[in-house]
């Protein structure tokens, strides 16, 4: 196997226990962070970094697999959990044609707007199934803490899984991100 | 000449002799205070005894403060993990006396119920948020099955959804797709007590011509077929008849507090009320 291609087999795998770990201990403490009220979404931020790295396929795999893993522990429906990640995949894939993924600013439009869809994702579920709509201001205010907060941290720990993988700024390593590619005059600095 | 010479010792021996007697003679009666030579004796000799004090005190407190400490130094620091430890041990026993008062509970309230019964931690609980269920740690190998119910010493937990060889997921009533039949033990009027996903349940089919007040018990009924009869539930904290709707609205504030589950009781087996009555 090429070094690159081991590399990028090793990541992902890192990723999927990463956010296996958190999903468990998510389900054993509600406040893993240990911060109270800023509840960062790992499994989004990941997904993006997936999608940003490795392409549509790992991330897609990576949003099922991550929900499915969610569905086991969780008490609601079978296959709403995983409905709700692979609605995250969607939103990525959706917010990297409106903004440019390679660049801080877009990374945090699109991590922002994926978790604010995947907050409204639920209570929308919720609605249907239960016809229970739970729009109290401290889920508002949870809500919108974990939304600015995820956004906020992905241009930060998207560099850090680059220079954990070895790559500096700008280079490109996913065979399929000729959608995320602008026109030279247009990029913005990373 | 040797005879002068053994005379004059003799006679020098007697002297002093008889000078001892007189001393010891004079002394015999009540003390005298010291006399002019001896005060003189005393205030010539004592600064040199004062002295000698104070040097042999000023070595003592030298060799206390400085070469000493470094021993007390390390006894403290000893005795510091000492006390750490023992104040480990002593918090170890306190939990375990809360768990075994917990246990105590959950042991008289299962001799109540009548039915074999399980015991279980609980291990973990909805990753999501969005639900109210918990993860224990008995399963097919305890003899557990789908749909048993699951209780604690204050009263209903919920119910078994899934089940695998040594785990279950446990729904609780709190949760929205949950429902159990129930009536309040006062008056006897039947409803169906459901979670919100909140803090709260909610009774619903109450008729409007029911007797229920704030403070009422609600038990299970047994009538579902999942929870024998008579558990607790919780306890009605409003009861308000809705304008053109058929039924009361009744909340329910359960008896559990599911902020803090750490044992639950898994109830197996039939009921044994309902075998007596066959």
């Amino acid at each position: 196997m090429p070094p690159k291609a081991k590399e990028r087999s090793y990541f992902c795998l890192l990723a999927w226990i990463v956010g296996a770990a958190f999903t468990l201990l998510k389900a054993v403490d509600r406040d893993p962070w240990g911060v109270g009220i800023l509840d960062v979404d790992l499994i989004s931020l990941l997904t993006g970094y997936l999608f940003l790295s490795f392409g549509r396929i790992q991330a897609g795999i990576f949003a099922l697999g991550q929900g499915l893993l969610m569905d086991v522990f969780s008490g609601g429906p079978n296959g709403l959990s995983a409905l709700v990640h692979v609605g995250v995949f969607w939103g990525i894939y959706l917010g990297s044609l409106l903004f440019n993924f390679q660049t801080a600013r877009g990374q945090v439009m699109i991590v922002s707007l994926t978790v604010l869809l995947k907050n409204a994702m639920w209570q929308a579920l919720s609605a249907f199934f239960f016809g229970n709509l739970v729009l109290s201001a401290s889920i508002l205010c949870g809500a919108a803490i974990s939304v600015l907060g995820s956004g906020l941290l992905a241009p930060l720990l998207y560099a850090v899984f680059d220079r954990m993988r070895g790559f500096h700024a700008g280079e490109e390593d996913a065979p399929d991100l000729d959608h995320l590619k602008e026109p030279p005059g247009m990029a913005d600095h990373y | 000449m040797q005879g002068d010479k053994r005379f004059r010792t003799l006679w020098i021996s007697i002297f002093f002799g008889c000078f001892l007697l007189f001393l010891f003679s004079s002394s015999s009666g009540p003390k005298q205070p010291w006399n002019p030579v001896e005060q003189l004796i005393v205030e010539i000799t004592a600064p040199f005894q004062r002295l000698i004090r104070q040097s042999i005190d000023a070595t003592e407190n030298f060799w206390m403060n400085y070469f000493y400490l470094v021993d007390v130094r390390s006894e403290n620091a000893r005795l510091k993990q000492t006390a750490d430890a023992l104040r480990r041990e002593n918090n170890r026993y306190r939990e375990l006396l809360a768990t075994h008062e917990r246990l105590q509970k959950l042991l008289q309230f299962k001799e109540m119920v009548q039915r074999p019964a399980t015991a279980a931690q609980v291990i973990g609980a909805d990753p999501t948020g969005w639900f109210k269920s918990i993860i224990i740690d008995k399963g097919k190998d305890a003899g557990l099955s789908w749909d048993m119910p699951v209780v604690n010493a204050s009263g209903v937990v919920g119910r078994i959804v899934s089940v695998s060889k040594n785990y279950a997921k446990v729904l609780l009533i709190v949760d929205q797709n949950s429902a159990v039949d129930c009536l309040t033990q006062r008056s006897r009027d039947r409803g169906m007590v459901k979670g919100t996903g909140g803090r709260l349940c909610k009774m619903d089919y109450m008729a409007k011509s029911s007797d229920v007040a704030v403070g009422d018990l609600v038990i299970t009924s047994g009538l579902g077929g999942v929870f024998p009869k008579g558990l607790p539930v919780g306890t009605v904290t409003e009861a308000k008849e809705g304008d053109g709707k058929l039924f009361k609205e009744i909340d329910i504030m359960p008896c559990v507090d599911f902020s803090k589950l750490e044992e639950v009781l898994v109830i197996q087996g039939a009921d044994r009320r309902l075998e007596d009555a066959e």
